[in-house]
């Protein structure tokens, strides 16, 4: 039987204090080597024996990657602590971010965990990625072969798989400026109040008076990876907002998920809250857009 | 309030009783300085481990434990053959073996395993790591066996045997009053319904812990986190030792509910101190616990209530099946219970009841707070409101035609001899709840639900209980109580404080209270059933009032008065109306120990005894009393999401007399909290034996951001069974929740879920959503 009081397994351990130390650290030992930051998700998976990493390298006394600037948008250090996301969102334009995280376990949580290491677990469920997928977030990653950076939407490949490479670190989630007129918000589905979604939802529209300029739809735990419904975006954008429209289009995002049954609910309730969960998001969405007369 | 004439004591404006004062040990659990089980380590002490079964069903071919014997830092790998009387009978009784329902158990499983979490092997090791990695060189050769894992399965003569006997049915009962038939002809509406409930897990904060040792004089001490320190006896026969050479100590517990009520860690830890002679804890991880310790019975029960146009009820039939798990443990009497309450507080003029408990390869289930209760309450309370829309009649006007009255009888013939408070519990809930809320979107729906219930408080009346306590007076007028209690986080180490500091005037911080050992506190019997402030309360309340008779006529020489005029209070003794004529207590006490006196008194307080019921009627008295109460609630269900919130949450109990009311609060909060997560969320998931629910993040308890304020209202009769005219609330708090959330739900949308928990998926399937 598994024992979560103790960790059985031996591991290599390196608490090293710069990027460049981190990728070689990592390029030294190999498929084996895992990074940890917050390990609010690795430690359990190390306890269940899901994962047995040879080598860890922990991350959070790396200068400079924690951090969050205004900087063509919002930049925030991958190892930057949940909880400091989170209050620097709170009544800002970046809301559905903090609406996330705040729905995202509790105090434990955002004072361990990092905005980084939520991504890169790569869970379906991820709180922190429909926001950040709305937002057009880029992440940058190091590697040794130097800095790439690419869209938040091309860095998840399935559950808990990433294009992250053996030998790369993620280091800045970047997000784009929200500009005049926006609107954003999160909602999740959850079973009490500190849990993983059933279904969550981020929304980010721009609005001029009734029409809808510009909107992106972000769902989570109904797929394989956190999606974004382009057709339900494309069928809103430069359209003057109606019930009818939103309705219509929330039977479109009731199609589009590819949700699955387990433990915590199941594929059709998924399907059928997911509609409702967009609805009542992309409302809330654009009551907060300033700029435009409700 | 009510005064009992019999009742002296009423007569008396208390000091302590029923005032309100925070628990001396409050403080430090908040700062964590209260030492539990697992808080306690020895020089040189080992790690004990449990290897489990890795089927449901299977046949041990063979064990090798050569290559977990070979490493180094493995001091013992126990199997049965290594245990000396690995075969034992239990019997359910501490002091009076009742005939029937026997149950083999096997302290290491030999040749067959019937559940998952079945204990194979024994591990004692120098570090966790060790012992941990010794578990996985034991190599255990099994053959699958198909196994049954539906209790209605398990039934057929055909099915799969689970154990050794010829059938899986261990017991059936079967309650007969009057005759159901004429009762529903002459009924105007008849509800008939089949109900389920999961099986659910404790959730207690404390896994099952302990730490073992052999002290100077050869005695296997074992300091665990128990409900029955009693056990400390099994622990012996299963040694082959005298009882007197193993003393077990209960420490401050981290909540029991009924899963500590049977033997945890106990047994293996004396095996492996035994065995090694040195030293050994064992701490279960939350996994490991959900995964082989007692759940609460799943129920499939099948109920017909008919009633008049007017609502008053004419028969009852209930079909009770539950879903005993793989070992018999507890289940008859759980099964018993939910028997002898399948009516409700109702007065049925005809009524039969017929109940099962079976074996199958899922996890055993035996005591879970209510034991048994709950149960049938959501049956029987749900029927009461469809009863209710069938006739056009209110929840409460339905009910109030029917609750009984002190001094009726049950279907069981038992006559209520003690207060029966259930309407004005149920008024009073209701008031307090108020005008339903309105909406807070146009998908909402508000509505609002009542349910009433009984259980009773103290043990079995056939087994005989009892209770013991010391209570003894020193020379400085300070107070010591020894008692064998185990205090499972209810306070009821501080109530024998408050009983004793009323009788003998003595302010509660000058109180002592020892309690939990078996070498040093008299038995007091179990933290279980509800019956420690009954039976241990009346038993210091006894042996508290006998050290003051003892004092008496030493004080009424001093003070020149008679002793039936004098009064204890402040440390001081006075005389009646002249509080000026007093004397230091201590002053008494040492005339009175210069006298040779005797300062202390052991009393002993015994349960009503009676034989075992007739289980073809089910007539006769299986419990010494009751508590009565009624849950009131009001819930907001979102229509497209399937959503409960609970918006208001009322508890009324008539608890005969609080001894101390922050107590009593504590506990109709907690069991309204308990209740609700059976109602809403709780549920261990078992597909084929193998739990699918083996943490917390997969099995869910109301969280502090998901409980409601729960508004408590406490009626005192002062006609209960116990010290004062006190009842027992600690099980019976949690009793009627559940189905007062179900009335307020079926309330909110029309329709009625009949299988708990009420997930936001089964409701947008009753709205026809999904």
């Amino acid at each position: 039987m598994i024992n979560t009081r103790i960790l059985t397994q031996e591991f290599d351990y390196f608490a090293p204090e710069s990027i460049k130390q981190v990728v070689e650290l990592l390029e030294r030992h190999g498929e084996g080597a895992r990074v940890i930051a917050g390990g609010t998700d690795l430690i359990n998976q190390m306890k269940e024996e899901k994962m047995s990493p040879s080598c860890l390298v922990n991350i959070m006394n790396v200068k400079g990657l924690r951090y969050i600037k205004e900087d063509e948008g919002l930049r925030i250090g991958a190892a930057t602590k949940l909880r400091d996301v989170r209050a620097y969102c709170f009544k800002s334009r970046y809301v559905a971010l903090y609406e996330a995280i705040s729905s995202l376990g509790k105090p434990q949580v955002w004072n361990m965990g990092t905005i980084g290491g939520n991504l890169c677990n790569a869970s379906p469920a991820a709180d922190t990625a429909p926001p950040l997928l709305v937002f057009k977030a880029r992440v940058k990653l190091v590697g040794k072969d130097g800095e790439r950076e690419l869209l938040l939407e091309d860095f998840f490949t399935g559950v808990n798989s990433t294009v992250l490479q053996p030998t790369e670190l993620m280091v800045e989630i970047h997000l784009d400026p929200p500009g005049d007129g926006a609107g954003n918000a999160f909602l999740k589905v959850a079973r009490v109040g500190a849990d993983i979604s059933k279904v969550s939802c981020a929304v980010f529209l721009k609005r001029q008076g009734r029409t809808c300029t510009e909107c992106r739809v972000a769902l989570g735990a109904v797929a394989p990876v956190p999606m974004r419904v382009k057709v339900v975006e494309e069928m809103i954008e430069g359209r003057e907002i109606e019930e009818s429209l939103v309705a219509k289009a929330s039977e479109i995002v009731s199609e589009e998920v590819k949700p699955i049954d387990d433990i915590r609910s199941s594929a059709e309730y998924r399907r059928q809250v997911a509609a409702v969960t967009f609805r009542d998001v992309f409302w809330k969405a654009w009551d907060r857009a300033i700029g435009g007369k409700n | 309030m009510k005064k009992d004439p019999k009742d002296q004591l009423s007569n008396y404006e208390y000091q302590f009783i029923g005032k309100p004062v925070p628990r001396h040990d409050a403080w430090d659990k908040v700062f964590g300085r209260t030492k539990y089980a697992d808080d306690f380590d020895m020089p040189g002490m080992l790690f004990g481990k449990v290897l489990r079964s890795s089927y449901p069903a299977a046949k041990i071919l063979s064990i090798d434990t050569s290559g977990a014997e070979k490493m180094p830092g493995v001091a013992a790998v126990l199997t049965a053959k290594d245990v000396p009387n690995n075969e034992t009978v239990t019997r359910f009784g501490q002091t009076h073996q009742v005939g029937g329902f026997e149950g083999l158990y096997r302290v290491l499983a030999d040749k067959k395993v019937r559940f998952m979490g079945e204990a194979v092997a024994l591990v004692a090791a120098e570090t966790e790591e060790i012992a941990e990695e010794a578990l996985a060189r034991i190599k255990v050769e099994y053959e699958q066996l198909p196994g049954v894992f539906d209790p209605l399965e398990a039934m057929n003569p055909d099915a799969y045997q689970v154990g050794e006997g010829d059938s899986n049915i261990i017991c059936n009962y079967q309650v007969r009053k009057g005759d159901v038939k004429e009762g529903f002809s002459r009924s105007h509406v008849v509800v008939e319904n089949t109900y389920r409930v999961p099986f659910v897990e404790h959730a207690f904060l404390e896994p099952e812990s302990g730490i073992a040792w052999i002290d100077d004089s050869e005695i296997i001490t074992i300091r665990v986190s128990t409900q029955v320190i009693e056990h400390f006896r099994d622990v012996a026969d299963v040694l082959g030792i005298p009882h007197n050479k193993v003393r077990v100590i209960a420490p401050m517990v981290g909540g029991g509910f009924g899963s500590k009520e049977d033997i945890t860690v106990e047994t293996f830890l004396a095996l492996l101190t035994w065995k090694t002679g040195k030293p050994v804890k064992m701490t279960w991880t939350r996994e490991g616990s959900i995964i082989s310790s007692s759940k609460r019975h799943p129920y499939v029960m099948k109920y017909k209530t008919g009633a008049t146009r007017d609502g008053k009820l004419m028969a009852m039939e209930a079909q009770l099946i539950s879903d005993a798990g793989a070992h018999v443990y507890l289940s008859p009497w759980v099964l018993l219970y939910s028997t002898v309450d399948a009516t409700g507080p109702y007065d049925i003029p005809n009524v039969k009841v017929d109940s099962y408990t079976v074996l199958t390869n899922n996890t055993f289930t035996s005591a879970n707070r209510g034991f048994g209760a709950p149960q049938v309450c959501f049956a029987y309370e749900s029927q009461m409101d469809e009863l209710a829309r069938r006739l056009s009649l209110s929840p409460l006007e339905i009910r109030k035609r029917n609750y009984l009255r002190k001094g009726d009888a049950l279907a069981t013939g038992r006559v209520l001899e003690y207060g029966v408070e259930t309407e004005k519990t149920a008024i009073k809930a209701l008031e307090a709840l108020g005008e339903p809320s309105m909406p807070s979107s146009p998908t909402e729906k508000i509505g609002q639900g009542l349910a009433s219930g009984m259980m009773s408080y103290g043990r079995m009346t056939f087994l005989h209980d009892t209770s013991r306590s010391y209570v003894g007076i020193e020379l400085d007028g300070s107070v010591t109580v020894r008692c064998g209690v185990q205090d499972i986080g209810g306070g009821q180490a501080s109530s024998l404080a408050s009983i004793a500091a009323e009788i003998l005037g003595v302010p509660m911080e000058e109180i002592k209270v020892f309690i939990g050992d078996t070498a040093l506190t008299p038995i007091a019997g179990t933290t279980t059933a509800t019956r420690m402030l009954y039976m241990s309360g009346n038993a210091t309340l006894k042996a508290a009032t006998e050290v003051k008779k003892s004092l008496l006529p030493k004080a009424a020489e001093m003070l020149e008065a008679s002793p039936e005029d004098l009064v204890f209070r402040d440390k001081k003794v006075f005389v009646r109306g002249a509080p000026a004529r007093a004397i230091p207590l201590a002053d008494v006490v040492k005339a009175c120990a210069a006298d040779g006196v005797q300062l202390y008194n052991v009393a002993q307080f015994n349960a009503p005894f009676r034989e075992l019921i007739d289980f073809k009627t089910g007539q006769g008295q299986v419990f010494p009393d009751f508590t009565f109460g009624s849950h009131a609630v009001e819930v907001a269900v979102d229509t497209e999401t399937g959503k409960v919130r609970v918006l208001k949450l009322v508890a009324c109990y008539d608890v005969g007399q609080a001894i101390n009311p922050l107590s009593a609060e504590g506990q109709i909060e907690g069991g309204a909290l308990y209740g609700l997560g059976y109602a809403l969320t709780e549920e261990v998931i078992l597909d084929k034996g193998i739990t699918l629910t083996p943490s917390f993040s997969e099995y869910l308890v109301p969280t502090s951001v998901d409980a409601p304020h729960v508004k408590t209202i406490m009626l005192e009769s002062r006609d209960g069974a116990g010290p004062f005219g006190a009842k027992g609330i600690g099980e019976p708090s949690c009793n009627s929740i559940a189905p007062a959330v179900a009335n307020a739900v079926a309330n909110a949308i029309g329709a009625r879920i009949l299988d708990l928990p009420l997930t936001p998926e089964k409701i947008l399937r009753s709205l026809q959503k999904l």
